[in-house]
């Protein structure tokens, strides 16, 4: 009895995993089957998430405490914040559905707002210093590489004096090839267009590259969890 | 002059009170625990972070560890915000010290810091205290490290405030062909030829994400294309506030078409949260529906390509886009058509065609090309060693 | 009516929009930040009942229409509300019979199924590679060259090490260029995006009257 409920489980698992890998052939009723399961059971996770992660421990723990620390403005702010997200509930009804603008506004609204800095600087100011330097403080054209590699012309040497200018123009070229409003006849895009192109398949080249060894490695992952961990709980079970 | 003798006073106030507190213990310590000890104000910051210096003058031999404890207001057991072993090493030790560490109160009411530092021995326990330095802290109303997103929104506005001028004048803007969007009407027209249904995916991203309300504003005119064929139009969402606000896009598209009868809430659903369950769901839809369209666009990670590929598979015109820079060559490989990067933003403008949007666009442009022209003069100094730009406009 | 069905809730997202924004630059107000920031998450905690009511009424109209495959819906249901109940009362607790089903189902059927969907990615980069190989066009070659290149680049050893030069050389040169080209026009369209919100300009968001 017992062999058969330690079994039981991951045999499950190799069972679900086999079936969802039935879909690469074509759909069928054994993927649907897992593919359901898998719908229902992490809704189901979500329901009780919600309820572990938000409800108790942002909604109704604070609220209580606020109020028993005599901080009413806060716990008032937070009921508010409770009765404007039961606004979604307002959805079910046509006539009262308009309702759930409410949370949706405030929702998109804030974080529009709360974007805009962080977007700013990981995005545009900081990608922008990188370019015209280097994390140590070095200058991208680096005229002291220049000097080095004509001190002392070995090919590590040009390739480490290109590198930086290489990577200035690229981005340079890539930040024209997406302007929107010039026309397409105009000199400067014309000419930036194909290089521009060049840089932008290069680097998705490099990074699809870069992913192709990780995925592959996803799928290893999980045969080795049906021909290494599964058989050797079915072997010890049976023998044992 | 007088600098000095202010100076002098200090300093031999300062040792005389060391001797004075030393006398005391005298009997426990056979040397006299030596060090400079320094807290100030970190500054840009709610007044909560003070930065804490402390070099040990005491050699190795005669003192192995001091302990350093930081407490907000004064010294006391409930007030102490962070502690730290020091070993001694013969040098300077900095610590970021953050007053609110182990506050249970959410607001600072305290704005002072207070140092204090001990000889420690070997089990870490605070043996005594001889050094003990203070700062009085303070909330700074503007980040100075975030200067440059608020001149960078202003500038925007700025534009954005003459292109729409312009715009309401009658101006019109010239906006370079987008092939990503171009084929939009004939990705729909296939689908309605084939008499397949057309799927819209708003990825994977709630709303606290841009790229996703990027796409919900591209739903709209893609209603509006969709309901002028009467193709059926299905939206799977894995959030239900973007689900909900998919359902009234697409049913303001219907009815700004003059076809409300189309709209049905059930074609713009919820499957689920998890993001893996989310794609085996719309994979197993596009197989057993076979889509003549689908769209892809939002906020996609990893599980971008499992859309791509059976999308494929079931022969649909795929048009993708995401703001997720590492998902963009999966989509430039498998789809047929993709909006790379800040296409995707500027679809909506695009495709509604919305003189003031528009507008936004060509602000943007211009944003786009000043930062250029910084760009440029910023190497130039850099060059020369002078980093203006890199320090207070362009900072990392 | 207009008003509270379109006025007020856009008042709503600009007056949130700037206080967003307020919040970032200002570190005054930073304990007030970490409150409001409790306070969003509390909007989205209901949201998950519209979710499920959604996906219910879903699988009540293909019971209706297809009756025949009305199975998956009752697995759908059937596994939904086993887990709810299982995490509901498991999650938290240490031991019992809810514990050891909550934790079985996590481990042996969540788990198991989100890694195996996951992995189904090593397929599906091989076949879009495969595409990107034999379509014509020059930019497709270019981006399979180069990821070939790095594809062996990562596994290379002895004289194939060339390759893993030249892969460090795409990876930090090329696709550094790239990515950092795009990701300042994602962050510029971005931006714009948000502020077009904050304005009032892009408000399909708000639905009709």
């Amino acid at each position: 009895m017992e062999a058969i409920s330690t079994l039981f489980w991951p045999t499950v698992a190799v069972l679900l995993t086999l079936a969802i890998y039935t879909f690469l052939w074509e759909d069928n009723p054994i993927y649907k089957v897992a593919e359901h399961i898998f719908t229902g059971v992490s809704v189901g996770y979500m329901i009780a998430q919600s309820w572990h992660n938000i409800i108790m421990p942002k909604l109704i723990v604070p609220t209580t405490n606020y109020f028993s620390n005599g901080r009413y403005l806060l716990a008032i702010y937070f009921i508010i914040g409770g009765l404007i997200g039961l606004l979604y509930l307002s959805r079910f009804s046509e006539k009262t559905s308009w309702l759930s603008r409410y949370p949706i506004a405030i929702t998109v609204g804030f974080y529009a707002g709360f974007k805009i800095v962080p977007i700013w600087m990981t995005n545009v100011s900081k990608q922008l210093n990188a370019t015209i330097q280097y994390p140590n403080g070095d200058s991208m054209l680096n005229l002291k590489m220049f000097g080095k590699f004509f001190d002392n012309p070995t090919w590590g040497n040009f390739i480490s004096a290109i590198n930086g200018p290489i990577i200035v123009i690229g981005v340079l070229l890539v930040l024209i090839y997406f302007f929107f409003s010039f026309s397409n006849d105009n000199i400067v895009v014309r000419a930036s267009r194909k290089p521009a192109l060049v840089v932008l398949m290069l680097g998705f080249g490099g990074s699809f590259g870069y992913t192709f060894m990780a995925r592959i490695s996803l799928f290893i992952g999980r045969m080795n969890y049906i021909f290494s961990d599964w058989i050797e709980i079915l072997t010890t079970t049976l023998g044992g | 002059m007088k600098r000095f003798v202010y100076i002098l006073v200090i300093i031999s106030l300062l040792f005389s009170a060391g001797f004075a507190e030393e006398a005391e213990n005298n009997n426990e310590l056979d040397f006299t625990p030596k060090g400079k000890l320094e807290i100030k104000d970190k500054g840009n910051d709610d007044g909560t972070g003070v930065n804490v210096f402390f070099r040990p003058q005491n050699k190795p031999e005669e003192v192995k560890y001091y302990l350093l404890r930081v407490y907000y207001k004064s010294v006391s057991e409930d007030n102490l915000a962070a502690q730290y072993r020091i070993e001694n090493k013969d040098r300077r030790y900095k610590f970021n010290v953050s007053l609110q560490k182990r506050r249970k109160h959410p607001y600072p009411n305290s704005r002072k810091g207070v140092a204090r530092v001990y000889v420690s021995n070997e089990k870490g326990e605070a043996v005594k205290a001889f050094l003990t330095e203070s700062t009085n802290t303070s909330a700074s109303w503007f980040n100075i490290n975030k200067l440059s997103a608020f001149m960078g929104v202003l500038l925007f506005l700025l534009f954005v405030y003459i292109f729409i001028k312009q715009a309401r004048r009658g101006v019109e803007f010239f906006i370079r062909k987008i092939p990503g969007l171009e084929e939009l009407d004939n990705a729909v027209g296939r689908a309605t030829e084939l008499g397949k249904p057309i799927y819209y995916i708003p990825g994977i991203g709630t709303t606290s994400r841009i790229a996703t309300l990027a796409s919900l504003n591209i739903l709209a005119p893609v209603t509006r294309k969709v309901a002028k064929f009467a193709t059926p139009l299905k939206v799977p969402n894995r959030d239900p506030v973007v689900m909900s606000i998919a359902q009234d896009v697409v049913k303001e598209g219907y009815m700004a078409e003059g076809r409300p009868d189309l709209f049905n809430s059930n074609d713009v659903f919820f499957l689920t949260r998890q993001q893996f369950a989310f794609a085996g769901a719309v994979s197993g839809l596009f197989k057993r529906e076979k889509p003549g369209a689908v769209f892809l666009l939002g906020k996609f990670y990893a599980e971008s390509l499992i859309f791509a590929e059976t999308a494929n598979d079931v022969g649909a015109i795929q048009i993708a886009g995401t703001d997720s820079v590492s998902q963009i060559p999966f989509f430039i490989a498998a789809c047929d058509y993709t909006l790379i990067g800040e296409e995707l933003f500027a679809a909506s403008g695009y495709l509604s065609g919305d003189p003031l949007i528009v507008g936004t666009m060509k602000a943007q442009d211009y944003l786009k090309a000043i930062l250029i022209v910084l760009l440029f003069i910023g190497i130039i100094l850099n060059i020369f060693d002078i980093d203006i730009i890199t320090k207070y406009i362009l900072q990392r | 009516m207009s008003l509270w069905k379109r006025r007020l809730p856009l008042i709503c997202t600009i007056v949130f929009g700037i206080m967003g924004f307020i919040l970032q630059l200002v570190p005054a107000f930073k304990s007030f930040l970490d409150i409001q920031n409790q306070w969003m998450t509390i909007l989205f905690g209901f949201a998950i009942v519209i979710g499920v009511a959604s996906l219910t009424k879903y699988h009540f109209k293909k019971i209706r229409q297809k009756p025949e495959e009305r199975i998956f819906s009752y697995i759908t249901f059937s596994s939904l509300i086993v887990m709810a109940v299982a995490t509901l009362f498991g999650m938290k607790a240490e031991t019992g019979i809810f514990n050891a089903l909550y934790k079985n189902l996590f481990d042996y059927v969540y788990v198991p199924l989100d890694a195996t969907i996951f992995s189904l990615l090593a397929f599906y980069i091989t076949s879009a590679a495969f595409r990107a190989f034999k379509a014509s066009s020059w930019l497709s070659t270019l981006l399979l060259f180069a990821g070939g290149i790095v594809m062996l680049g990562r596994v290379a050893f002895g004289p194939l090490m060339v390759f893993g030069e030249l892969t460090q050389w795409i990876m930090s040169v090329p696709t550094v260029a790239a990515m950092r080209g795009i990701k300042i026009g994602i962050g510029l369209g971005m931006m714009a995006t948000s502020i077009k919100i904050i304005l009032g300009i892009e408000r399909s968001f708000l639905g009709g009257e």
